[in-house]
């Protein structure tokens, strides 16, 4: 019964993601809707967790009701919307969309035999992100007394709510704190994210290439393994993944939707854990290199990001929280930085090796480095030289963080190391088919080109 | 080039075997091992998970944490049941060893506030959780 309210409730997170599909401009005729609505699902949870998240600091609680009005809302957006534009046609679908399609539903059904039992156990699992679920869904909202309170700071007070809040609503939904289904919304997020992928990049990649990476980023040991221990770091990377090949979608075609979407997973990314904004950091730096003459819808999109963080800012400024983890002030203390400058090396070169381990994710990493040295041999500028530029710095401000940090080096680093990658794999996973796409019509066009001087 | 005469400068009569075509045979087979390496790791890791998880009590998996930790759960249980929600507490417990980040003391203070909610856990307050270790 309440796996079966989880799933519903998730339901309505996929309609309530539709309608966002023409607000954002993704969807502009019912066909272009239907063609893209792998991008609904995720969208839809990124939506309630960004919606419950802000309503929770206001002392509104989002359960079925919130639910149900969302997915209304939206569906009635969606109708008035799209009227009178072009119709779905039925086509056959291609058969390796079908196999992926297929393979995708069989690896989810074969993880969730592991996720519906999963123990809630693990530390962070339970002191920070259960904990506030639970606290929000007891509560109804982010009663200060927990959220702010002095014996609560262990629990990264300052971290922001989105996946709390979904975890409350999911609670809402079942009727009970339940640590065990509570896991399935962490595999149910693998498997928006990756349908979202394959929408966004469909019309851009060859199927087979595309179904290949989506595949491997799925099947990928530490997406399993991390997403089984209920952390935010792997939906935190799935999110900011879809955002990054959304970028990476802009800086070729410079579709507006594509930005939008990628504002819109990034905003989702900032309120999932606090290190969503070194990444999105990273990302809006690659985009200014890359594409600085289109700065003004740059700057918007930053703009709406920031915005949407606000609330929650100003809820941890009005409440003096702070990170008891690590603070980006320090960078300043001469002193402190003097004596740990040693730790930078290390630990970015432990980094590394975290995100090469064939063990943890396959081949994602190599295949990306392939695939951005051919993508700048084959002549291609703007796309790789994005991927090069946020994936560096992300990787160098992660190795920062454990300079600035005031805890012991290598227990913080061999205690996180394994997860506080997961951003950047994932997000390079999301833009190696891109890139591969970017290679291909270059060779072709050169090989043809070839044949031309060649038949003259 | 088999069947050729160096420096014969005539054209292959064979079409030339094209860069796209290999640079594409390179890139499938690279993402179809990384996803049979992965497949094949992953389909242990899904066995031990669903092995381990399906056997554990409802009592075990209330207490996994706890137990991950090495505490006690009877005290836990004990001081619950009398807890009503948003009840105030406070907890009584020695500072223990120091771990890499905290001290066992620390982590006791962490799972109660965790275990005990929609009780709130304060500074100091009349009801109070006392934990010893052994």
């Amino acid at each position: 019964m309440r796996m079966a309210a989880l799933l519903a409730a998730n339901a309505l997170m996929l309609v309530s993601g539709l309608g966002l599909l023409p607000l954002l401009g993704i969807a502009r005729s019912w066909r272009l809707l239907l063609f893209r609505c792998g991008l609904a699902y995720l969208c839809g949870i990124v939506l309630v967790g960004i919606v419950s998240a802000h309503l929770a600091l206001v002392h509104v609680e989002f359960g079925w009701i919130g639910l149900g009005l969302l997915a209304a809302l939206s569906l009635g957006f969606c109708a008035w919307r799209l009227s009178g534009t072009e119709r779905p046609v039925w086509r056959r679908p291609d058969w390796i969309d079908a196999a992926g399609l297929a393979a995708l539903v069989a690896l989810t059904i074969d993880f969730g035999r592991a996720f519906r039992v999963a123990p809630l156990n693990r530390y962070d699992a339970w002191a920070i992100w259960a904990l506030k679920g639970h606290a929000l869904y007891a509560f109804g909202w982010a009663d200060p007394v927990v959220f702010a309170g002095a014996s609560y700071r262990f629990a990264n007070l300052d971290y922001p709510l989105l996946l709390p809040s979904l975890e409350a609503v999911d609670f809402r939904s079942m009727g009970a704190f339940d640590t065990r289904l509570l896991h399935m919304q962490f595999l149910l997020f693998l498997l928006a994210a990756v349908l979202a992928l394959f929408a966004l990049l469909r019309d851009r990649v060859p199927s087979l290439v595309l179904w290949l990476s989506l595949l491997a980023l799925a099947l990928a040991p530490a997406v399993f393994d991390q997403l089984l221990t209920a952390y935010a770091d792997l939906p935190l990377a799935l999110v900011f993944g879809v955002g990054v090949g959304a970028a990476g979608r802009w800086v070729l075609t410079n579709e507006r939707w594509a930005l939008a979407l990628a504002t819109f997973c990034f905003a989702g990314a900032l309120l999932t854990k606090n290190e969503g904004s070194l990444f999105v950091l990273a990302v809006f730096l690659g985009l200014v290199a890359v594409a600085h003459t289109r700065w003004r819808v740059l700057a918007v999109a930053a703009a709406a990001d920031v915005l949407l963080l606000l609330p929650w800012r100003i809820y941890v400024h009005s409440h003096h929280l702070h990170d008891i983890n690590y603070s980006f002030g320090d960078s300043f203390d001469y002193e402190h930085v003097r004596g740990r400058l040693g730790v930078g090396p290390i630990a970015f070169r432990t980094l590394a090796g975290q995100m090469l381990d064939p063990q943890h994710w396959g081949l994602l990493v190599p295949i990306f480095v392939l695939l951005l040295v051919a993508s700048l041999l084959t002549g291609a500028r703007a796309l790789p030289f994005f991927a090069l530029v946020w994936t560096v710095v992300a990787w160098l401000g992660l190795s920062w963080i454990y300079v600035i940090s005031r805890y012991e080096y290598s227990s913080y680093l061999d205690s996180t190391k394994e997860r506080v990658v997961a951003s950047i794999v994932v997000g390079s996973a999301a833009l190696a088919p891109l890139l591969a796409a970017e290679s291909w019509a270059r060779l072709s066009a050169r090989d043809r080109g070839r044949a031309r001087v060649g038949a003259g | 080039m088999e069947g050729r005469l160096q420096g014969d400068p005539r054209p292959s009569g064979r079409p030339p075997v094209r860069l796209t075509f290999v640079a594409a045979v390179v890139l499938v087979a690279a993402l179809a091992a990384s996803v049979l390496l992965s497949a094949n790791e992953v389909r242990r890791h899904v066995a031990q998970a669903v092995t381990h998880d399906s056997r554990l009590t409802p009592d075990e998996r209330r207490h996994a944490a706890g137990d991950r930790l090495g505490l006690d759960p009877a005290p836990f249980d004990a001081f619950r049941l009398e807890l009503r929600p948003r009840e105030r507490y406070a907890v009584d417990v020695p500072p223990g060893a120091k771990g890499s980040f905290i001290t066992r003391g620390a982590v006791v203070r962490g799972y109660a506030a965790f275990y005990f909610l929609p009780a709130i856990q304060v500074a100091r307050t009349d009801r109070v959780f006392r934990y010893r270790f052994r």
